[in-house]
């Protein structure tokens, strides 16, 4: 019998905590996405899986505008090479978007980075909104069909 | 009959035994907590300044007459901001030019001294920033055009001074007054 066992540093980094966001929020002087977060994770079973990158809303209704107007890409990379896995509103991240879908235990670290930002055509209803969230790293085996 | 009763009992178990085999997966989760993130707010409000009472009035205006009214802006919100000023009004009767009655300047005090502010079609621009809870001081002049005629005698304006704000980032736009 395999273990799956998928071990990250999310809770040892600095959870997304950003306050008077506005729209034009998050970006760079050249445009760049400026707010991100990089995370570690690592395959520590022996098993091979695949892993998604879920929100869960904390004490924020599922009607928030900003979950709309705020706006997160992931990447991860592995053996130097970035991926882009998904650019979009926060509240497509609900259901969850799969990040790498073969990470072999050999495989070692690899490193998920999450940016967020505001579109500046954003409006005035987000103004003054509280969104807080849980970062979920949900592992499973790459033969699971389900995700 | 028998045989269609054995067949009955058959299919029932075959159901059962297809809903008891769903599959089961090895998972795992890790997670990030207490992530929160808040927007901020971006308000101006528009006060009397010392010695002026809103809403302004004036009586017994001639042409080419001007009066000051001094108020202040404070922005109320949490974010940074510019400002812009104009005044709308009209007539009571409304044949008469609305437009023989405007902001002829505006000023800001910078603390030492009136500074007159940049106009382009009839709106005043204050382009320094205005952080969050500074109140800034205004003077404007509005002036009875000397070109008004004997139509406008005893005649009263109302007019408001509006103010728009908006983000000191690259790319905001003026809203609507």
């Amino acid at each position: 019998m395999g273990t799956l066992q998928l071990n990250t540093n999310a809770q040892a980094v600095s959870a997304f905590t950003f306050s008077d966001l506005e729209p034009g929020w998050g970006y760079s002087e050249n445009g760049d996405w400026s707010k991100n977060k990089s995370i570690t994770v690592d395959n520590s079973g022996t098993l091979n899986l695949k892993y998604r990158i879920r929100i869960s809303l904390v004490d924020t209704e599922s009607s928030n505008p900003l979950l709309d107007n705020l706006m997160v890409k992931t990447t991860y990379t592995k053996n130097d090479v970035t991926t882009l896995v998904y650019e979009g509103p926060l509240r497509d991240y609900l259901t969850g978007k799969l990040v790498d879908p073969n990470f072999l235990p050999e495989n070692g670290e690899e490193t998920v980075t999450i940016s967020v930002r505001i579109p500046i055509t954003a409006g005035n209803d987000i103004q003054g909104q509280i969104i807080k969230f849980d970062v979920l790293f949900e592992a499973t085996q790459i033969s699971n069909n389900e995700w | 009959m028998q045989k269609i009763l054995v067949s009955l009992i058959t299919i029932g178990i075959v159901a059962s035994s297809t809903i008891g085999s769903a599959r089961a997966y090895f998972t795992d989760t890790d997670q990030s907590s207490d992530n929160t993130l808040t927007t901020g707010s971006l308000s101006a409000t528009i006060q009397a300044d010392n010695g002026y009472t809103l809403p302004y009035q004036f009586t017994n205006l001639v042409p080419g007459d001007s009066q000051q009214i001094n108020f202040n802006v404070q922005n109320t919100g949490s974010l940074p901001l510019y400002l812009k000023i104009k005044m709308a009004g009209t007539w009571a009767e409304e044949s008469l030019d609305s437009n023989l009655m405007a902001l002829s300047q505006v000023e800001h005090w910078n603390g030492t001294a009136w500074e007159t502010m940049a106009t382009t079609d009839g709106e005043y621009f204050y382009t320094a920033q205005v952080s969050s809870g500074n109140v800034e001081r205004f003077r404007s002049t509005v002036t009875l055009s000397n070109t008004a005629s004997n139509d406008y005698q005893e005649k009263v304006y109302t007019a408001s001074i509006k103010v728009a704000a908006k983000q000191v980032v690259d790319g905001a736009e003026w809203p609507m007054y």
